[in-house]
């Protein structure tokens, strides 16, 4: 049994093992050989960061299906606590303080999930948005005035340890999580709860509890890609992690598709990406933001891909279309 | 001991009486129907069965087990499972998907199972997969597993819910109209499984539907509801003897048959 078991996780999921390896060794040896420059890799791992969030974002919104307003909190939450550790841990060998200081980060993160997700889904109606909305403004205004957080100045002088390796480590660690957890019984049971909370519940799915799992587990990798940007920034300022940064998380998911776990990514990399090309023209920004919102909302609603994926099956049967018109064509 | 008890129920809703002093009994391997006019208050009964409402008065038992208190979804774990009178699928799961979330409260692997696919996540899938296309082979739409619920015909949604249902092993199934909608050759079919669903999986059934002549030949007993309480109990040729039966369907109402559903 254990057998015939192990050959099927290697049939299943050698290609995966083996694209995320590529991807990797692509990346990292152009960094290596100097073609990519240092802003080149800035944008990189900003990007990684990114997808992280929006990775995050998307299994409370696309998956749970509860709109969260307030993920740049949990960011800060995971941010602060682990540049905070690290700061004051100068013994430790740097790797592994920042390995503790990003597990303090998400620990820590997934605290204030579960504290809000309690109240918030015992209750019955959709509270979690005007909650979790109320959370990141008291989160910011708290670093602001806490002894321990910098203040308004920001926090200063943390160790600049992430690099493309720990970013990429962590974005397929955060993929590999969601995946193999959405494709399992809790991850059918987490989609029930969005699809029809009654009828979840008369099968059997103890509702509230995988809301608030997922919702803590949400929160987790959102104070991950803080604890990442915390390192790679250096510097912290509670003004970052404002509304504004979790609406930009939410347009990137909505923008997307909600659900799409290769939206959440592909959203990730563009709405990072071009914002940043176009900094030459930083006044029509918001304005081009927000055109291209509007087109979004008339022509495609439910976003880039909807609930779809990019899986092998649909790359083998477009394939096959193609090829199939072309020798129609021929 | 009869494996389901209700005693005295009662549910107002602002007043309104919607069950009111209800009891009856439910043997193992048995198929009741529970018919009755539009606002009798037949799904209300199921509500208050699957604990979606706390009764005002009155106790349930299941084999014994009072189901006072219990939160609605460990009901499958006492032996009930429901289908609804509005569909009510996970429309954006695949079809054997909707299955298997039925098997959900047996499930055993851990989150950490999961994530890091351990052998009991395989193990247990694997029958899962096995089970629900068994279910599904069962019902004709083993051909339809892998398709979005939403994208099933009418009468095929109405299946599946009953598939769902039956997934989570229940002692006794609740149907709500599962008939509504369909045509008589539909229909026909439908009385079919269920007799085939009482034998293969042993399960007693509860069955709501207003149309009267429709429960006639398949139920061995029948439950006649008006206006929130019981009119009559027996066997079908008795209670369609019944001249207060005769009344409640034939009176100012007109006929039930012409109300949808
Ligand atoms: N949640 C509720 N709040 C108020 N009234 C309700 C509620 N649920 C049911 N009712 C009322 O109870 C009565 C019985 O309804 P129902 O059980 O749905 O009838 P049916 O026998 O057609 O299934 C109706 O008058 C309905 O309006
Ligand atoms: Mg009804």
């Amino acid at each position: 049994m254990d057998k015939a078991i192990r050959k099927n996780i290697l049939k299943k999921y050698s290609l995966n093992i083996v694209l995320l390896l590529l991807g990797f060794i692509l990346i990292q040896s152009l960094i290596v050989t100097g073609v990519l420059n240092s802003y080149a890799k800035q944008m990189i791992i900003l990007v990684f960061i990114n997808m992280i969030l929006t990775l995050s974002l998307n299994m409370a919104t696309g998956f749970l299906g509860e709109l969260c307003l307030g993920h740049a909190g949990f960011m800060a939450i995971g941010a602060y606590t682990a540049a905070i550790f690290t700061k004051n841990m100068p013994m430790l060998p740097p790797g592994l303080a920042f390995f503790i200081g990003i597990l303090l980060g998400m620990i820590m993160s997934g605290v204030f999930g579960f504290l809000i997700g309690v109240p918030a889904f015992r209750l019955e109606g959709d509270y979690l948005a005007i909650i979790t909305l109320a959370f990141g403004q008291i989160i910011s205004i708290f670093i602001r005035s806490l002894p321990f957080t910098g203040g308004a100045l920001g926090l200063s002088g943390i160790k600049r340890m992430t690099n493309f390796p720990w970013v990429y480590g962590a974005f397929v660690f955060t993929l590999v999580f969601i995946i193999c957890l959405m494709f399992s019984g809790h991850g059918r049971a987490i989609l029930s709860v969005r699809e029809d909370s009654i009828a979840a519940s008369s099968s059997g799915v103890n509702v509230v509890k995988y809301k608030v799992i997922t919702f803590v587990f949400s929160a987790m990798l959102a104070g991950l890609a803080g604890a990442l940007y915390a390192h790679f920034q250096g510097n912290l300022v509670p003004t970052k992690f404002d509304y504004n940064y979790s609406i930009d998380i939410m347009v990137m998911v909505v923008f997307g598709g909600m659900g799409s776990m290769t939206g959440s990514i592909l959203a990730a990399i563009i709405l990072t990406l071009v914002p940043a090309l176009l900094q030459g023209l930083a006044q029509y920004r918001m304005l081009l933001y927000a055109l291209m919102l509007i087109l979004m909302m008339i022509f495609r609603p439910d976003g880039v891909f909807g609930r779809k994926e990019l899986t092998y099956d649909w790359i083998r049967q477009t394939y096959r279309k193609i090829r199939g018109r072309w020798k129609e064509d021929a | 001991m009869a494996l389901l008890e209700v005693k005295n129920l009662s549910i107002f809703f602002q007043g309104l009486k919607a069950v009111h002093d209800v009891s009856f009994e439910i043997a193992e391997g048995e198929i009741v129907g529970m018919i009755g006019p539009n606002g009798a208050g037949k799904t209300t009964i199921f509500n208050l069965l699957t604990n979606v409402y706390e009764p005002t008065e009155g106790e349930i038992f299941v084999e014994g087990k009072s189901t006072l208190g219990q939160p609605a979804y460990k009901m499958v774990d006492m032996g009930l499972a429901r289908t609804f009178q509005n569909i009510r699928l996970f429309k954006d799961m695949s079809v054997i998907d909707n299955v298997k979330v039925g098997f959900h409260h047996k499930g055993r692997y851990s989150i950490a199972e999961a994530v890091f696919r351990l052998p009991p996540y395989w193990r247990e899938e694997q029958l899962y997969e096995e089970r629900a296309e068994e279910i599904l082979d069962i019902f004709g739409m083993g051909d339809m597993a892998n398709l979005p619920a939403r994208n099933l015909p009418y009468g095929a949604q109405r299946k599946l819910e009953i598939c769902r249902a039956i997934a989570s092993g229940p002692k006794l199934l609740l149907l709500d109209e599962p008939a509504c909608g369909m045509n008589a050759s539909e229909t026909q079919e439908l009385m079919d499984t269920i007799r085939l669903v009482k034998d293969r999986f042993h399960t007693s059934v509860l069955l709501i539907e207003h149309d009267m002549n429709l429960v006639m030949g398949i139920c061995e007993r029948l439950i006649v509801l008006n206006y929130g309480q019981v009119l009559a109990q027996g066997d079908p040729e008795e209670v369609r003897n019944n001249p207060e039966v005769i009344r409640a369907y034939l009176g100012s109402e007109g006929d039930p048959n012409a109300l949808g559903c």
